[in-house]
């Protein structure tokens, strides 16, 4: 990996490091306005969405990690050259049901990880009506990054493989997608997906917002409203922050 | 028909489980105790950790603990202690058939073996009933209560270890061994077979009649399983050959008979023609016993005790009635405790009437720990130099030292010996066998009850002394009680006047589920209520809204539920087993419920939590449906009944009928839009300044609240906690979950306050450690009975919409008005509505803010109102507040036209941070076709009062100064 990022608060993520606090209290103080990035993972139940995020901002991992009621949010602060990003992940509810709650977390999303599990066939079809449906209803500049889980499995505890590499890099690649495949038991290829996704992110076009003013998650607060709330129209000032942020994430 | 639970399975609390007979010093409890080894290569079934064995074994002991009969010890608990060694608390008596042959040597009298040997068979046979083979027998597991009733002890060691399979030590004492187990495979070893405890009853009674050790005189391990295995069935007779002792013994010419035929049976080398436990019990040997005894003891009721109680004698008398506990002392009896004689029964009565399980419940309150005391009694952290081998084997002899340092009798040593290949080992084996010696003795530890009994006399005593009046005097204060709120449905809260609150709610209740000598006196009292539901119902709905004892908390839960007729009938019937579509969902989510829980974690656990949802999906059939989140709140009630799947799926079921109904269907967006727009509408209600802070940086309750709403928060905090919310929200109302939701925020307030958006959702993500859950509950009960029914959604505001008929109160007006207006709508309001009825209970109590046009406001207008038609609030804020704070509620009219500016007024007021805002849901013009409206309507010319404002130009000096003016009402409001 010759990646020029590294993960701000920790530059070494060795798999038996201890947990440490939450990197954005004890960050340095980085240099510039950090570049904010909502980033929404998507994907089967149980497919280790939740692990994954987990292992990136936490370097932590757990057994039996509990379903995801709804979403989680986390943040981590990664440099990229000279700049910092600032991922705002939203995790969200693997089951089928909890669909109609996506739209309010990857609406506005400059970032999607598509998670499925590389022992779970099924797990790679539902990747892809994910894909299909970020294609269609999400912001049409979304990096998307499709991510076969659980590696470890297959490599040592002989679990047989149901999902193909190559095929999954094939479809990935027809789709203009970035694939990987990583175990977030073992710290495997994690950091990497965040970083190539924040390689690919047009930050030319994005203005560094130094004043963290949650115009972000407005933004996705007031399009989930708008998704779950059909008819509903911006109020106050929120809708037009949100419609300014949409804006800014469309534009490149 | 439903019969009452009462009578059967539920509230036996103390008629399932025997009392046993603290009369005796003899009955104590006994910890029995052991651990496997972390060897990954060796570990049983691929494990790859030991925890996950401990897991298997804990959930598989749990159905021991309700096995009840006069001739088992009775499970107590097993616990896990460090270092993952499991701990088996059960009833323990100091007598075996070991000790009296030991003692007396050879038992000659056939009435007392013929006894004896009947009375193993009925616990054998009980044991069969449960799909459960001792498998362990040996002549020190059989022990002897003061009566000489056989007490079988040890009997659940083989089956919560899966036949052995989950422990690297053998289960079983190797001269016991029927001879197709020696034959056998591992994996057969392991097979639940009833035939061989019958082959050791055999081998057990050779040893009493003769005084003698079977096979003493064997050199070796392997020589002993080789002369046992060498047994050969005579085709014809059945009979056993070539097994010399054995033999001679059945052919001594002084041998009794029947038993001479007994044994013979039980002693038939050939399994297939070994009759089984049942098929004994109608031998010939029996002939004079009656068939089918009645336990005695499993009749005890409350009636009883009371009988007994009222026995007056001086001594000691307690009886917790109706009008209090009544309890009397005498003051010479507590010096007579430590001399057992017949007074001193009359004192330890309290104790007697508890299960063992819950002596010693309160035994661990009062401070016990098993871990403790087994190290005062030497187990665990004795120096190595101790722990040398007991057990040396050389080329192929066995030496057994005489007795072990921590009184492993020469006999145990052999348990562990069972792995070794009949023939001679080789040398590795030795270091192996060693280590295996380490992880199981059977030794049991003993803790006397009399130290458990004189804390319990003590704790009913009514005049205690200083030393523990911390545990029952505190100087918390009273929960805050507000009376001004009368007339709000305040229902189901225990504070709700002041005179009532029960001393005991001032302490705090982790304080209270610590004192031992108050659980006691809870104990006794649920215990009573429970056996009289439902007749007490009423008073146990008021004594459980103070706390209710851990210990019962399952059973009163049930009862508070209404959980009524045979739920185990109801339970059966419906099918668990058939696959659907769901059980994907099912198998990925139940592996990581709660799963720091030791019973949850277990696989007993996994199977009992899927087959409670499974079936609870099948009841609701296609009404409901899975979502995540349900096993969380099902597991809830499964940890708490785990033996009782049944009670755990009603109560399950009745709790989600109560609070979740319309959370599972399938498509819940309408329901849960609904919810989060109450939540919003609730929290600008009781905390204006957070809600219009939150608003303005959107956090929004979509974005936190779903798994709080849709789980009642038991996928938010640890069941510890649960536990706990629960107990309040069972008799509380169905609204009460949504606003302890708020009392989170407010409890949170100046973190959230200081926060953006983001470092907002990171801080809920740490809120299940933070959050106070007494605090929190408190704060919510108390917004409970100052909240307009309107304000709630429709499915927890008690039916109140559907049912305003019942007052004579017009429901057209609502249902049209306010159902009309679409979820999202109200949903962008940050400030709620109230419907008519609300409307007209409040409009004495609050400041009315009128916008009309002036004109309208002084052709009439409710009396004491006030016309804003003005929104620059800035200069009458004041006035206002002044205005504000002579009232509870701030209620803001429009007519048709103006709707708009209620609306902006409504939140200014919330940004300004007036509390208990609220808008009319009707517009004016339909108020005032309402009767009950017109009699508040007043017409009178009302006085106006001006306040000049500032307002800043474009350059300095450029100030110009407004006139506003605020119109009100000047007529004194008529008596309602």
């Amino acid at each position: 990996m010759t990646s020029r990022t590294s993960n701000v608060s920790s530059s070494s993520r060795g798999r038996d490091e201890p947990a440490r606090p939450a990197p954005t209290s004890v960050a340095p103080a980085p240099p510039g306005k950090p570049f904010q990035v909502k980033l929404v993972l998507l994907g089967e139940a149980a497919v280790g969405k939740s692990s994954l995020v987990l292992r990136f901002v936490n370097n932590e991992y757990q057994d039996n990690k509990e379903p995801t009621i709804g979403a989680a949010f986390l943040t981590q602060k990664c440099r990229l050259d000279d700049k910092v990003v600032k991922f705002e992940i939203w995790d969200t509810a693997g089951q089928e049901r909890f669909h109609s709650l996506a739209p309010m977390y990857y609406r506005n999303a400059q970032a999607a990880v598509v998670v499925y599990d590389v022992t779970k066939a099924p797990s790679l079809d539902r990747a892809k009506s994910w894909v299909k449906e970020l294609h269609r209803q999400a912001n049409p500049n979304i990096v998307i990054a499709l991510v076969g889980n659980k590696l470890d499995l297959v490599v040592s505890s002989g679990v047989p493989r149901a999902v193909d590499a190559e095929e999954a890099r094939v479809y990935a690649e027809e789709m203009g997608l970035l694939w990987f495949e990583t175990s977030a038991k073992t710290g495997e290829g994690v950091s990497e997906v965040f970083t190539e996704i924040a390689k690919k992110i047009p930050f030319d076009l994005l203005t560094p917002r130094g004043r963290p003013n949650a115009i972000t998650g407005a933004a996705g607060a007031n399009g989930g409203q708008n998704s779950v709330a059909a008819g509903a129209d911006g109020r106050v000032d929120l809708g037009i922050a949100g419609g300014a942020q949409a804006q800014s994430g469309c534009a490149c | 028909m439903h019969t009452p639970i009462l009578d059967d399975f539920m509230f036996g609390v103390r008629r399932n489980l025997k009392p046993p007979d603290f009369r005796r010093e003899e009955c104590q409890l006994g910890v029995l105790t052991f651990s496997f080894k972390q060897d990954e290569s060796d570990s049983p079934k691929g494990h790859s950790s030991s925890s996950s064995a401990t897991s298997i074994i804990i959930g598989r002991a749990q159905l021991l603990k309700d096995l009840s009969h006069p001739n088992l010890c009775q499970y107590v608990e097993i616990l896990k202690g460090r270092r993952d060694q499991i701990y088996v608390v059960s009833e323990h008596y100091d007598k075996s058939l070991l000790s009296e042959v030991e003692q007396s040597g050879p038992i000659v009298s056939i009435e007392r073996l013929r006894r004896w040997t009947f009375q193993i068979l009925c616990g054998l046979c009980h044991l069969k009933d449960h799909g459960i083979a001792h498998r362990n027998i040996g002549t020190n597991n059989i022990l002897l209560d003061p009566k000489d009733n056989v007490k079988i002890s040890n009997y659940g060691l083989f089956h919560m270890t899966v036949g052995g399979q989950e422990v690297n030590f053998p289960i079983g004492y190797p001269r016991y061994l029927s001879p197709e187990l020696i034959v056998s495979n591992k994996r057969k070893r392991s097979q639940t077979s009833w035939k061989q405890d019958v082959w050791a009853l055999g081998i057990l009674l050779f040893e009493l009649h003769t005084g003698r050790t079977f096979l003493s005189d064997a050199p070796t391990l392997s020589d002993l399983l080789t002369t046992i295995a060498s047994a050969r069935t005579h085709p014809e007779t059945g009979v056993i050959t070539n097994l010399t002792d054995i033999e001679r013994w059945l052919e001594e010419s002084s041998l009794d008979a029947d038993l001479r035929q007994f044994a013979g049976a039980c002693l038939c080398p050939d399994p297939t023609r070994r009759p089984d436990p049942q098929s004994l019990l109608s031998h010939s040997f029996f002939a004079n016993i009656p068939p089918a005894p009645i336990p005695p003891s499993h009749q005890t009721t409350l009636a009883d005790d009371v009988e007994i109680d009222e026995d007056d004698d001086g001594v000691l008398t307690l009886r917790f009635g109706r009008d209090g506990p009544v309890k009397r002392l005498n003051p010479g009896a507590p010096g007579k405790r430590s001399q057992p004689s017949d007074t001193d029964v009359r004192v330890v009565q309290p104790p007697e009437r508890l299960t063992l399980r819950e002596v010693f419940y309160l035994w661990k309150l009062s401070g016990g720990d098993v871990e403790v005391e087994l190290a005062k009694q030497g187990l665990g952290w004795s120096p190595s130099i101790y722990r040398l081998p007991t057990h040396v084997r050389s080329e192929s002899r066995v030496h057994r030292p005489a007795a072990s340092h921590d009184g492993i009798k020469p006999d145990s040593v052999s348990a562990g010996s069972l792995s070794v290949n009949p023939r001679p080992a080789p040398v590795i084996v030795e270091e192996r066998e060693r280590e295996l010696l380490e992880l199981y003795s059977d030794r049991v530890y003993t803790m006397s009850l009399a130290s458990v009994r004189s804390v319990l006399v003590e704790a009913a005593d009514p005049n205690p002394s200083q030393s523990d009046s911390g545990g029952t005097k505190g100087s918390v204060e009273t929960m805050p009680v507000n009376n001004a709120y009368f007339w709000f449905d305040s229902v189901l809260c225990p504070e709700e006047s002041g005179d009532d609150v029960i001393p005991q709610a001032r302490i705090p209740l982790a304080t209270r589920e610590r004192d031992m000598r108050y659980q006691y006196a809870r104990m006794e009292l649920f215990a009573r209520m429970l056996l009289e539901w439902p007749t007490e119902k009423e008073q146990l709905i008021v004594e459980a809204k103070v706390d209710i004892p851990p210990i019962y908390r399952g059973k009163v839960w049930a009862a508070l539920l209404d959980v009524e007729g045979d739920v185990n009938i109801e339970y059966l019937e419906i099918d668990k087993e058939t696959e659907t579509e769901t059980d994907r969902q099912l198998d990925a989510d139940i592996p990581r419920c709660h799963q720091y829980n030791e019973l949850l974690s277990s696989p007993e656990g996994h199977t009992r939590l899927r087959r409670v949802l499974k079936a609870w999906l099948a009841a609701e059939q296609d009404r409901l449906v899975y979502w995540q989140g349900l096993d969380s709140l099902a597991a809830v009630f499964l940890s708490l009944n785990f033996n009782e799947e049944a009670l755990a799926f009603a109560c399950f079921q009745r709790f989600v009928g109560k609070f979740l109904g319309n959370f599972f269907v399938h498509d819940n967006s309408p329901v849960f839009q609904e919810y989060m727009c109450s939540f919003q509408h609730l929290l600008s209600f009781h905390e204006p300044a957070l809600s219009a802070y939150v608003h303005s940086i959107g956090l929004h309750p979509d974005l936190y609240a779903i798994p709080w709403v849709m789980t009642l928060f038991a996928h938010v905090f640890n069941l510890e906690k649960v536990y706990h919310l629960y107990d309040k929200f069972i008799v509380g109302p169905p609204s009460l979950p949504l606003f302890f939701g708020v009392a989170i925020l407010a409890q949170a307030k100046e973190s959230i306050m200081t926060r953006e958006f983001n470092e907002c959702m990171l801080l809920f993500a740490d809120l299940p450690e933070s959050v106070d859950v007494d605090l929190c509950l408190t704060h919510a009960l108390q917004m409970c009975k100052t909240t307009p029914n309107s304000l709630l959604p429709v499915a927890v505001s008690g039916g109140k919409l559907n049912s305003v008929d019942e007052d004579g109160e017009s429901e057209g007006l609502e249902s049209i008005d306010f159902l009309s207006r679409p979820v999202d709508v109200r949903k962008q309001e940050l400030v709620g509505r109230v419907l008519f009825h609300d409307a007209l209970k409040m409009l004495p109590h609050a400041l009315v803010l009128d916008v009309r046009q002036a004109d309208d406001f002084l052709s009439h207008h409710v009396f004491h109102s006030m016309n804003v038609s003005s929104l620059e609030l800035d200069s009458v804020v004041t006035y206002l507040r002044l205005a504000a704070e002579e009232t509870t509620y701030v209620l803001i009219l429009a007519d048709e036209d103006r709707s708009l500016a209620a609306i902006r007024l409504s939140q200014q007021l919330v940004s300004l941070e007036f509390e208990h805002v609220v808008l009319v849901d009707a517009s004016f013009e339909i108020l005032s076709t309402q009767a009950e409206f017109i009699g508040h309507l007043c017409g009178c010319e009302c006085v106006s009062e001006t306040f000049t404002k500032t307002t800043d130009g474009a350059s300095p000096g450029d100030e110009s100064t407004i006139e506003i003016e605020i119109c009100h009402c000047s007529s004194a409001a008529p008596k309602f």
